[in-house]
């Protein structure tokens, strides 16, 4: 992070990119994990997946504590990226797992999986976390940013890796668009028609997790479904297509993670995930008023024209 | 069950579209159809009738392959459902979707062309085109551009019979197409299966307004967890049957 930075002088150069090396990387960085999620996130919620998502999320905690353990035990630093990810992706496809055989094998119905299996997980996770704070190790300080999110200290190849998950993700939904719409849209038809219903969930279902993995680090894992879900709410407002929409959605998930990692850079002790999501919340709420398709204004202007007429 | 004259004759020569032998279908151990045989006719618009849990959506589903079946034979044109998957259309219940969903009226009906198109592929402007001649078929060409949430209900009904259209599919199922739609769309939809039949194909209805099976019909299948009765709606739609059917006393 460069020298303090203050006013809203230097937050326009933030924006503009002018505020040093480091901060440009940030930016850029969340802007691309910001693509991602809102791109996928068009389909996790077309699906109503969100909850889901949200559970996979929190069920990262235990893994990034796992990881952390792990790495110690190797006599690596606790805080190696490689096996916290790893970590964190495994207990989030445990969870995953967990929830589809509680809500298939058991009376219970979704919601209620999806409830037990995060608050369980998280448990888990906080209680690791708890134990890791008496190890006599260093660098366990640095473990709570998983939980909110920081993009200071982000490195140069952090941030390239999330551009290239951001293309990979995009690629994806690009080459599936067709299926992935249709399954969202009318699940019995896809398939009664033979469409392969359970990999096109289970790629949905990856590409969140993915999402989720790569995102933790900059927006935390309590905040980050916030990213998947409120751009696409937002791009709703804009378009009745749902290939305008996942543009959109992908616009406006960059759009909020660069504003919100360019807050933080200028006022360094604000947590990166937080700010993010209210940015992106910012968005939605412009968008339901202003948006065209039955945003509050137009369907208000609309509803007068049709008694003018009337 | 007293066999059909028309199809002992013609059986030897020609496969049943729909052909259930022996099929049972359980949910929780609890049989919602049992023992069902059942070969449909070659041609014509039939429809499924009997009371509500009757199993008339559920043997749709099970010869779809969307439920499993517990016993029994299903074949499809003599082919296993996985082999016939392109010869059948199928329309859900309207209200088995989300209409606040993103998409247009030509957007649902593209999504008959799917498995045409392929995978990897996107929709092309020729693709839309063909979508468009199928939407016009049910006399909705000025929506194509519409949300599907802007549409009133029978015309929602028509844009998915414009999607099973677009399939050119050999065999239609539709579970209760003609629930709760207007008169224009009634008209519209019985257009559209006669000139299907007049075609060679079979259209199968689940319906449940036994006032408008003569009308509309030419086939019936009484249903009530087994077959009651299955033949040409002048011999099979008589007063006795559909009382057995529904379970009650048979008057005069």
């Amino acid at each position: 992070m460069p020298e303090a930075l203050s006013a809203s002088q230097d937050f326009i150069s933030v924006l503009l990119l002018q505020a040093g090396y480091n901060t440009v990387v940030v930016m850029l960085g969340a802007a691309a994990l910001g693509i991602a999620a809102g791109t996928v996130g068009v389909f996790a919620m077309l699906r109503r997946r969100a909850l889901v998502a949200d559970a996979v999320a929190h069920a990262t905690l235990p893994g990034v504590a796992i990881g952390f353990l792990v790495a110690v035990s190797f006599g690596l630093p606790g805080r190696s990226l490689p096996f916290l990810l790893t970590g964190a992706a495994a207990t989030a496809v445990l969870a995953a797992i967990s929830i589809q055989l509680v809500s298939t094998r058991t009376r219970l119905t979704e919601d209620a999986a999806i409830a037990s299996v995060l608050a369980t997980f998280f448990a888990v996770g906080i209680v690791l976390l708890t134990v890791i704070q008496t190890l006599k190790t260093g660098g366990q300080a640095g473990l709570d940013i998983y939980l909110l999110g920081a993009t200071a200290g982000m490195l140069r190849h952090e941030a390239i890796t999330l551009s290239v998950f951001s293309l990979i993700a995009i690629g994806f939904v690009t080459l599936l668009f067709k299926e992935l719409t249709l399954i969202a849209f009318d699940f019995e038809f896809a398939r009664a028609h033979g469409f392969p219903v359970r990999a096109l969930d289970l790629t949905v279902l990856a590409l969140v997790l993915a999402v989720v993995v790569t995102g933790i680090r900059v927006v935390g894992l309590v905040l980050i479904v916030a990213l998947i879900v409120i751009p696409p709410a937002a791009a709703r407002f804009w378009s009745n297509h749902a290939g305008r929409m996942t543009v959109i959605s992908g616009a406006f998930g960059a759009m909020s993670a660069y504003f919100g990692a360019a807050i933080s850079a200028v006022y360094p002790d604000t947590p990166t995930g937080a700010v993010i999501v209210l940015v992106a919340f910012s968005v939605l709420l412009l968008s339901a008023v202003l948006g065209p398709a039955m945003g509050l204004i137009p369907r208000m202007l609309g509803a007068r024209k049709l008694r003018g007429i009337a | 069950m007293r066999p059909d004259k028309e199809q002992l004759s013609s059986g030897a020569m020609t496969i049943p579209p729909l052909s259930v032998k022996g099929l049972t279908v359980a949910y929780d151990g609890r049989p919602a159809i049992e023992n069902v045989n059942w070969d449909a006719p070659l041609t014509g618009l039939l429809a499924i009738v009997g009371p509500n849990g009757a199993g008339k959506s559920t043997l749709l589903k099970a010869i779809l392959g969307l439920v499993p079946a517990a016993e029994g034979e299903i074949r499809i044109h003599g082919k296993p459902i996985e082999d016939a998957r392109g010869d059948l259309a199928y329309v859900p219940q309207r209200s088995s979707v989300d209409w606040d969903f993103p998409a247009t009226a030509l957007d649902v009906v593209a999504m008959g062309l799917y498995r045409r198109i392929g995978w990897m592929k996107p929709v092309s402007r020729a693709n839309r085109e063909q979508a468009r001649v199928h939407l016009d078929r049910v006399g909705l060409s000025e929506f194509a551009n519409r949300q599907i949430g802007a549409l009133s209900g029978g015309q929602q009904q028509r844009v998915f019979v414009a999607r099973a259209l677009a399939q050119k599919a050999k065999t239609y199922l539709l579970d209760e197409p003609f629930a709760g739609v207007d008169a224009t769309t009634e008209k519209v939809m019985i257009e559209v299966f006669r000139s299907l039949r007049d075609a060679g194909s079979l259209v199968v209805c689940v319906h449940h307004d036994l006032s408008s099976v003569p009308e509309i019909f030419d086939h019936v299948l009484l249903l009530n967890r087994r077959v009651i009765a299955s033949a040409p709606v002048k011999t099979a739609f008589t007063p006795a049957n559909v009382a057995r059917t529904y379970g009650l006393p048979v008057a005069g």
